[in-house]
């Protein structure tokens, strides 16, 4: 009850005060460079992994990269860096 | 980035996950908050991943739980390489001994090289009496300036030295001290008399002078002698000055004509190959209605060898002459300096002196003057002449 109070809140505000919604922590946010780099923060686990195919669970919903060599350049806590011809990016 | 220059101190390797189609391992590993970092699938369910060596324990501890096998590609990084070198003793040890060699034998004096001097031993003899020779240790050798000093002190006949030590090099630069030369020959001999003349001084250095100034002189006349009244015959030497009289003819065009440039000029290039000129830069031929050229020729030299190619600048400069007309009086002037000029240049020695100039004849006609003049110089009319010795003539016995 508390936590929907104070992300109602929080939306509220931001709605008020324009402020970007990826500055909210949980939001996950994810950045494509061309179609070479995609940079995916806030993600919880790695649900899928092939050259062609990566699915990664985020704090809201999941997300299938298709594409061709896909590799991972990093896995840090706080970012997912993918590399490689990117040819689709789905929403779940 | 930063996290990789880490990661390369720290170590990591790249290990390939083999028969893991469900990446257990990785999911397991991400789960755990670990950094991995180049994850690529393989083909037939393996992938490879680069992990740090602080969470290698943790990876292969998820492998077994697994059990799928892992196996090790690159082990990169400071550890790993200190390890590879503890296990390659005798290279490293070359290693560091090629260092160690090559840092000892560049602190020895291998080569010296002396020039300035045809004597080069003497100065190598000088260097080894100061314990300097070729493989002498670079540390135990005095500073450049202490071995100049003491070579200039042991050698005496050179009088300046220059030492350089670059490298495992020792230059040094010896200058010889210039011996003065020789005296000369003195055999005896008198100071006789050049040219005619009336004496005005006589400052005799060696020898009895046999002439008295005022006295009138023929060339050949004996004016100090080297034969003294006690028999003995030594190297006269000494100056006699004496007036001399010159006759001068001198031809002076009233008119003359002096070429001066006005400034203006065009630089021409040539290429020269056996004679033939071949134009390269500067074209243009102004129209100058009186010009001088000036050559120059840089051959092209090879390693002492001249090729018969060259280059050539020509630099045409417009002349303008200048036509001038003296005064008669001006014009005489001119004559009388032209004939002191050319009177002074037949005479010996540095002390001539004009004294009097007498115009004799003058005659201007045609625009050209001709004029004889009498000059008066006062100058060294001594020559030396050497004595022989007088054959003795032998009297026949007179019969009685």
């Amino acid at each position: 009850m508390k936590r929907r109070w104070r992300e109602r809140t929080e939306r509220i505000a931001a709605e008020v005060f324009e402020v970007p919604k990826d500055t909210l922590e949980h939001v996950p946010r994810i950045t494509v460079i061309g179609d070479v780099q995609l940079i995916a923060e806030n993600y919880l686990s790695i649900i899928e992994f092939a050259g062609d195919l990566i699915r990664i669970s985020l704090t809201k919903g999941q997300i299938a990269i298709r594409g061709e060599n896909l590799v991972i350049k990093t896995i840090v806590p706080e970012q997912l860096v993918v590399e490689g011809v990117i040819s689709g990016i789905d929403f779940q | 980035m930063a996290w990789r220059v880490t990661e390369i101190l720290v170590g990591y390797v790249r290990l390939t996950v083999v028969a893991d189609p469900y990446r257990k391992v990785m999911k397991e590993l991400v789960e755990r908050r670990v950094l991995l970092w180049d994850v690529e699938s393989q083909k037939a369910g393996d992938y490879t991943f680069c992990v740090g060596v602080r969470d290698l324990s943790a990876t292969i501890r998820s492998a077994r739980r697994n059990r799928v096998k892992l196996r090790f590609t690159k082990k990169v990084g400071l550890p790993f390489w200190l390890w590879r070198a503890q296990r390659r003793k005798v290279f490293v040890g070359g290693a560091v001994f090629f260092i160690l060699a090559l840092y000892t034998l560049s602190g020895f004096i291998w080569h010296i090289r002396i020039d300035g001097t045809d004597q080069p031993e003497a100065v190598m003899a000088a260097l080894q009496k100061l314990n300097i020779r070729p493989g002498t240790w670079l540390y135990q050798v005095m500073d450049q300036d202490s071995i100049q000093l003491a070579l200039l002190d042991k050698l005496p006949d050179i009088s300046w030295v220059g030492v350089r030590i670059s490298g495992t090099s020792m230059y040094i630069h010896v200058v010889l001290r210039v011996a003065p030369s020789p005296p000369l020959k003195k055999g005896p001999q008198n100071i006789v008399a050049r040219v005619p003349g009336i004496i005005a001084n006589v400052l005799a250095d060696y020898g009895q002078p046999t002439v008295k100034p005022g006295q009138y002189v023929t060339p050949g006349m004996v004016l100090i002698s080297g034969e003294l009244e006690d028999g003995q015959s030594v190297f006269a030497s000494g100056r006699v000055h004496a007036i001399v009289w010159y006759r001068t003819d001198v031809t002076l065009p009233q008119e003359t004509t002096v070429s001066t440039l006005t400034g203006e000029q065009v630089v021409h290039d040539y290429i020269v190959i056996a004679g033939m000129q071949i134009p390269v830069w500067g074209f243009s031929h102004p129209p100058y209605p009186h010009q001088t050229v000036v050559q120059k020729d840089t051959p092209l030299v090879i390693a002492n060898r001249e090729f018969p190619f060259a280059w050539r600048v020509d630099t045409v400069y417009e002349a303008k002459p200048i036509k001038e007309r003296l005064s008669p009086d001006k014009l005489i002037q001119r004559g009388l300096s032209f004939a002191a000029r050319d009177v002074i240049s037949h005479t010996k020695g540095d002390d001539a002196k004009v004294l009097r100039q007498n115009i004799l004849q003058k005659n201007l006609e045609h625009g050209k003057l001709y004029m004889t003049v009498w000059t008066e110089v006062i100058e060294n009319i001594g020559r030396p002449e050497p004595i022989v010795p007088k054959p003795v003539s032998v009297q026949p016995p007179a019969k009685g």
